[in-house]
């Protein structure tokens, strides 16, 4: 995104609009700019058509740029297949588990949001976090963005190229088993320390046939606090494969 | 596609804070490939943007239509499979909901009409809990948001992350959110106005307009700026 200066007034509308503070003004030249380095090409400014002048101006974005846009703006993210290979910036995870099976009973999941909320990250930052989730031996999601620009999807690496992009965020996505829970918390707080900015963590797991949460158990168990709020999948959809099993929910309500 | 799990707020405002949303798998049971997509689905799709960009002008006849589909009696078996795409095309993939009676009509209605897509809803757990438990329906799995880890002094102030985390992306900027209040105090415009403004920036729809208002409201009495 660019800001064309011959029809820029400089009335500074459009400054609070962008989320990662990239639109400056230039007291000398009173124009507005975009600090290219800064900016997620997350098309906000763009989209918000509150430009009197309408001065903001796509432009073509090369490779590794185009990953800044592949990752921070939405409409984008729905096709994003061209530059990672996977559509989305992360997967459809535990929200279509009743359909995909992604997780087991005994699974943990893990999404570690970076550069959330509001933060934004460049890609090395996400590296850090992988490396050192990547030690206590886990599985990366491979259908995850992230995971295709990894160049070692075993020591989570990351292609050099894309490092130094910028985004709002980036999903790092894993599983591993429950028992493993304290030995990822460790890791991520030893890892807070190295990262110049932040992450969110999410934790996913199955209920099991009683309505106890493993996840939550342990969690209280070890003395880890989780917000009152979360996502939960109500188990209505059906696996594609067996068209005739009726979901979860209407199963068990036949066995009831 | 976390993005509406790290909501922040207390738990009497989330309480009025409610989403669904409906997800077709492209995957299938057991594969890690993503499903061909086949001619049709990119048909379906782009019927589907149609569908949005005429509901976007007329929001209220999304409601009305709606409505009429989930209570058109089952018929045969060979309708329903026709009625369901429709439904998939005209129902918005997410829904927020501000109380939780029409919370619970509504996943009681995708209950009945059985769509074989999965449903994802976010809330307070013990709330859901509850909700889930009045039709039948139990959780198949959850996530838990174990917070924020790293630079957390880069963080705006809570009260201000209560209205950004609303926006599963993040595309509203918190300056835009102190901008809006300083109008808002000034009486240049209303709380609803302005939670109109920054809805507007919400792409995927997770902004709750009405919960937004409300904190505006609140956020303007609070701040001295």
């Amino acid at each position: 995104m660019r800001i064309n200066s011959s029809r820029c007034v400089g009335c500074k509308v459009c400054m609070p609009y962008c989320p990662v503070e990239a639109i400056k003004y230039q007291g000398d030249e009173k124009k507005c700019v975009i600090d290219e380095d800064r900016c997620v090409e997350c098309y906000v400014c763009y989209r918000a058509k509150i430009c009197p002048k309408e001065a903001f101006e796509m432009v073509l974005l090369g490779w590794p740029r185009i990953i800044r846009h592949t990752f921070s703006s939405p409409r984008k993210i729905q096709k994003s297949q061209l530059e990672t290979g996977i559509g989305g910036r992360g997967t459809e995870e535990m929200k279509t588990n009743d359909v995909t099976g992604r997780y087991r009973f005994g699974d943990a999941g893990f999404t570690i949001d970076v550069g959330r909320p509001g933060v934004g990250t460049r890609l090395e930052e996400a590296e850090k976090i992988a490396m050192a989730i990547s030690r206590i031996g886990v599985e990366f999601e491979p259908l995850n963005p992230l995971s295709f620009l990894m160049s070692d999807k075993q020591t989570g690496k990351l292609r050099d190229d894309v490092k130094k992009e910028r985004v709002l965020s980036c999903i790092i996505e894993f599983k591993t088993s429950i028992d493993k829970l304290p030995l990822v918390l460790d890791v991520l707080r030893n890892v807070a320390n190295q990262v110049d900015t932040v992450f969110s963590v999410g934790c996913i797991c199955r209920v099991n046939d009683d309505g106890t949460i493993p996840i939550k158990e342990a969690l209280e168990r070890i003395g880890v606090p989780y917000r009152p709020n979360g996502k939960v999948n109500i188990g209505l959809g059906k696996p594609k494969r067996k068209r005739k099993i009726v979901s979860h929910n209407i199963l068990h309500e036949d066995n009831a | 596609m976390t993005h509406t799990l790290h909501r922040c707020g207390s738990i009497e405002s989330l309480s009025n804070d409610l989403l669904v949303q409906i997800v077709t798998s492209q995957q299938i049971e057991g594969s890690i490939t993503p499903r061909k997509k086949p001619l049709s689905s990119s048909i379906k799709r782009a019927a589907g943007q149609l569908i949005d960009k005429y509901f976007d002008r007329f929001p209220n006849m999304r409601i009305k239509i709606e409505k009429i589909l989930f209570e058109l009696p089952l018929g045969p078996r060979f309708l329903k499979k026709y009625k369901n795409m429709i439904i998939r095309l005209v129902a918005r993939a997410l829904r927020v909901f501000n109380t939780e009676s029409e919370f619970v009509t509504f996943l009681g209605q995708l209950k009945k009409i059985d769509l074989g897509s999965s449903v994802v809803v976010s809330g307070l757990f013990q709330q859901v809990d509850e909700c889930l438990k009045k039709i039948n329906l139990r959780p198949h799995t959850v996530q838990f948001s174990l917070g924020v880890f790293g630079r957390v002094d880069r963080l705006p102030e809570e009260k201000m992350l209560e209205i950004t985390t609303m926006c599963g992306h993040h595309l509203i900027s918190p300056r835009l959110v102190k901008k809006l209040v300083k109008d808002v105090k000034a009486d240049r415009i209303t709380p609803e106005r302005a939670a109109e403004l920054l809805g507007k920036q919400c792409i995927c729809g997770a902004f709750n307009k009405a919960r937004a208002t409300k904190l505006i409201e609140a956020y303007s009495m609070y701040d001295e700026t």
